[in-house]
């Protein structure tokens, strides 16, 4: 499919990268000719010249400028065109938002037509109306988001679950490198599976252990979770899509259940929604941006926390559904406006887009102490949690008058490595404390574990991660960007699970260090 | 000691010649002029250029030149077209000459020549480097500087290698600064702690290139609030803006920064029993910001220093005048009661 586009976009590319340091003066205008610059040409990457000016070496975005100069790294013209492929919804949706805000971002602009026996089309231009690329949007599915850029049919596969580990062995096999590395895979959205009835149906929760019961059919009457009595409709995606995909990982496989041959098997989790909303005995799975008018139902663990679906429990990865939606790219072949949109992806302007999708971004959210009632209810329902009533006197006063971010650090299972989110949530708040302005504030790093072992040893552990995520975050701060605030690192050990420790999820979620902003209260004398 | 100063004060009053007693007339005319005592001392100016005090023609010649950074005054623009050439200019066959052309003391002719045709436009790299050349520096570096921000950087950094050191203007310097850090982030906790009084310059001349430089990531909500204000964009600040912690961090920036200061001083005045948060911002948006500020500088440098200048009253004056001017053509609301006062004052 892929191979069938007309080439028709001309992209600059530049030959001779990394060109070495010569004296030669060139001149650089903005495509909008309202700014210009000149100084000797030092070096060019394919992104950006560096030239040296009266002020130092200076840093220019090559896609925003035009070159003068003999000294101008020769460019030739080259088409760009590529597919991208993958989840339906966030293919189908949130890329074509996605990418009219970036055609906004670089002050083009992105023409999108809809083909009606094939992929979406989306021209990206520059501000002088010339076209930088043409994408071809495939919404097909992960695994066939994962087939395309296998095969080359796609330059980038966007999908709601993590690549597997055969799959990522096949991909290194035919050379694309692995799949898994920080160079190949972002996180630039979550999600979350949830729970739906119809508004009428009056359950509010369902315990966690039923929910394997329920959609394999070990469960088949409402009366048996608590409803009346009448027999339970199942909605539900494909077990190949990532809906499916992720459902089945975390819920059903961990108990060895399989899905109902009695469900309903629907296209799209906005299907699943509307059938759900229309039937007042149906129950399904779908995803948390496409809910649309179905009641959204708690998960009660099996320790009796409840977490409900919110965007702060979602970006925190607490809700024990939470999924990440993952972009993959080749080893092989990223064009130059494949890269500038993938660092797009990281701006506020494309998280808003995100969020306005309907999916939870990655942007940082604030919760007070007030609000994390969760927290102490947590604290004392687990029966396998070593808490006293001092620890959670000294953590009430460690976290009065302080405020929750959003970012939460988990580490890869069985190992003290920060995870892929992780890894880039450093850097993303990094950046947040760089350019905030804080007054009387210090930040407080906070390690929790999971129940497994002795209290005194997860008590140090959890110190040792906080450490660890400091490390980390002042090693890749800009020196001198932290010397308003005060950083602290601090564990607590078990004392706050947030999530059951009886499963091996619940324990994931219970291994973070959180993130808090604390004021410093001044008593006046 | 002090009778002992008396008897020295006057010791020299009787020694001193008629030219030093009209030296003293003149440097007291400026002072005068200075400190807001603007009717006599301008007369009192031209009484000193006329007998050829060269001080006091320069800075007849560049009140008559420039309106705003000279002379921007309800007197200055009351004069009739006869009495501004009675007072302001030279005499000449032809009828007047404003004095800049006509200075007594033939080894300042290229300075006079320098002030009086500096301008602004396709090719002022030469103006600035000829004011430079003539101790005008923060006429040259203005130049300097509003060419950075007309995004012509390609000429400024074009400058010939004997600029006689106008690549070490102060702005650019703070810019040098910036761009060699490893620290790019700019927020208000590390611009207002920064006390280099070339920073409000520097940071307008990185903003305008932030673009094309990619750095736009790196201002804070903060800065980039307060670079709105300092614009004169200050209507277009978010509803959530606090105002209180901006206006506090303007005037602590003031504090540094001799522009800023005139509008600070300005506001000062008025807040005694409350402060009125919005008056800098609005006094920027109505003066049309930061570069009316920057023409606010000293007429002459030769004349009066930019330091004496900038800390005297006759700019915090000449920006009175200039939004009472500017106010009748300013279509929104006026929010600051500072402001409010002042326009309405003398209608």
């Amino acid at each position: 499919m892929f191979g069938q586009l007309k080439t028709i976009v001309p992209c600059v590319l530049a030959l001779g990268l990394a060109t070495a340091a010569n004296a030669g003066t060139i001149r650089l205008t903005s495509l909008d000719g309202n700014t210009a610059l000149s100084g000797e040409f030092v070096s060019f990457d394919g992104e950006k010249y560096t030239i040296k000016t009266i002020v130092g070496e200076l840093q220019v975005d090559a896609f925003q400028v035009l070159c003068e100069g003999d000294d101008c790294p020769t460019l030739e013209v080259e088409s760009a065109a590529f597919g991208i492929s993958g989840s339906s919804k966030v293919v189908g949706n949130l890329f074509a938002d996605l990418m009219f805000e970036f055609g906004l971002d670089i002050g083009g602009d992105s023409l999108t037509s809809i083909g009606t026996d094939g992929p979406t089309m989306i021209q990206l231009q520059n501000e002088l109306g010339e076209e930088l690329a043409e994408v071809s949007l495939m919404a097909n599915g992960s695994a066939q988001g994962f087939n395309d850029l296998l095969s080359g049919d796609a330059l980038l596969a966007l999908t709601t679950r993590a690549v597997g580990n055969d799959e990522k062995t096949v991909f290194a096999a035919a050379g694309h490198g692995d799949l898994s590395s920080e160079a190949q895979q972002k996180i630039f959205a979550l999600d979350a599976l949830v729970i739906v009835t119809a508004r009428s149906n009056p359950l509010r929760v369902v315990a966690e252990q039923d929910l394997a019961k329920i959609f394999s059919g070990r469960v088949t009457n409402w009366d048996q979770i608590g409803g009346p009595s009448a027999p339970i409709n199942l909605y539900v995606r494909d077990p190949n899509s990532g809906t499916g995909s992720v459902f089945a990982n975390l819920v059903m496989k961990p108990v060895g259940a399989s899905l109902s041959p009695k469900a309903t098997i629907l296209g799209t989790d906005a299907e699943v929604a509307s059938a759900v909303a229309a039937d007042p005995l149906g129950i399904g799975i779908t995803g948390f941006s496409d809910s649309g008018s179905a009641k959204v139902v708690d998960i009660r663990g099996v320790c009796g926390i409840q977490v409900p679906a919110t965007s702060f429990t979602i970006k925190t990865e607490e809700y024990p559904l939470t999924r990440r939606i993952f972009a993959y790219t080749s080893a092989k072949d990223v064009p130059a406006q494949l890269n500038r949109f993938l660092r797009f992806l990281d701006t506020d302007a494309a998280q808003i887009a995100v969020a306005n999708a309907g999916y939870v971004d990655l942007g940082v959210s604030y919760q007070s102490n007030d609000e994390q009632g969760l927290r102490y209810l947590s604290a004392v329902m687990p029966t396998d949690v070593e808490v006293s009533l001092k620890q959670l006197r000294r953590m009430t006063g460690d976290l009065m008058a302080s405020d929750r971010m959003s970012i939460t650090y988990r580490f890869a299972l069985g190992s003290s490595q920060l995870d892929a989110r992780a890894r880039d949530d450093i850097q993303r708040l990094a950046n947040v404390l760089a350019t905030g302005d804080y007054q009387n504030k210090e930040l407080l790093l906070i390690g929790f574990t999971d129940s497994v072992g002795p209290g005194s040893s997860n008590l140090a552990l959890s110190e040792q991660r906080a450490q660890q995520v400091q490390n980390a975050l002042v090693a890749a701060a800009p020196a001198g960007s932290l010397d308003n605030l005060p950083v602290r690192s601090l564990g607590y050990g078990e004392i706050s699970p947030l999530s059951c420790n009886e499963s091996d999820n619940g324990r994931r979620i219970n291994r973070r260090v959180e993130v808090w902003l604390r004021d410093i209260v001044t008593v006046s004398r | 000691m002090k009778i002992l100063a008396t008897l020295a004060g006057m010791s020299l009053l009787f020694l001193s010649s008629p030219a030093l007693s009209q030296e003293n007339d003149a440097s007291q005319a400026v002072q005068d002029w200075l400190n807001g005592n603007e009717i006599e001392s301008v007369q009192a100016l031209s009484r000193a250029a006329n007998t050829g005090d060269t001080d006091a023609q320069l800075l007849l010649g560049q009140i008559d030149r420039d309106t705003v950074a000279g002379g921007f005054s309800d007197y200055i623009l009351g004069l009739s077209k006869a009495q501004r050439r009675e007072l302001l200019r030279a005499p000449n066959d032809k009828g007047s000459i404003n004095w800049l052309l006509a200075l007594t003391d033939p080894e300042l002719e290229d300075l006079g020549a320098a002030i009086f045709s500096y301008k602004i436009g396709r090719e002022p790299i030469w103006n600035a480097l000829s004011l430079q050349s003539t101790g005008e520096i923060s006429a040259a570096e203005f130049v300097l500087w509003s060419t950075v921000n007309i995004g012509r950087f390609d000429l400024v950094n074009a400058m010939p290698s004997d600029s006689y050191g106008l690549s070490d203007a102060g702005f650019l310097k703070w810019v040098t600064t910036y761009v060699s850090g490893e620290n790019k982030a700019l927020t208000m906790n590390r611009f207002t702690k920064d006390t280099d009084p070339n920073k409000v310059m520097g940071l307008l001349a990185i903003k305008r290139l932030a673009r094309v430089l990619s750095l736009n990531q790196y201002f804070s909500d903060e800065v980039d609030e307060f670079i709105m204000v300092i614009r004169g964009q200050g209507f277009d600040l978010p509803e959530n803006v606090n105002l209180v912690s901006l206006n506090a961090n303007m005037i602590k920036i003031a504090e540094v920064d001799g522009p800023l200061s005139i509008v600070s001083r300005f506001c000062a005045k008025c807040s005694e029993d409350k402060v009125d948060y919005d008056c800098m911002v609005q006094a920027m948006e109505i003066t049309n910001g930061y570069e009316t500020l920057l023409a606010l500088r000293t007429p002459v440098e030769n004349v009066i220093s930019a330091e004496d200048y900038i800390h005297s009253e006759r700019p915090v004056a000449i920006f009175a005048q200039l939004l009472k001017g500017r106010a009748d053509y300013y279509s929104r609301p006026i929010r600051s009661s500072c402001i409010a006062a002042h326009i309405g004052a003398g209608q």
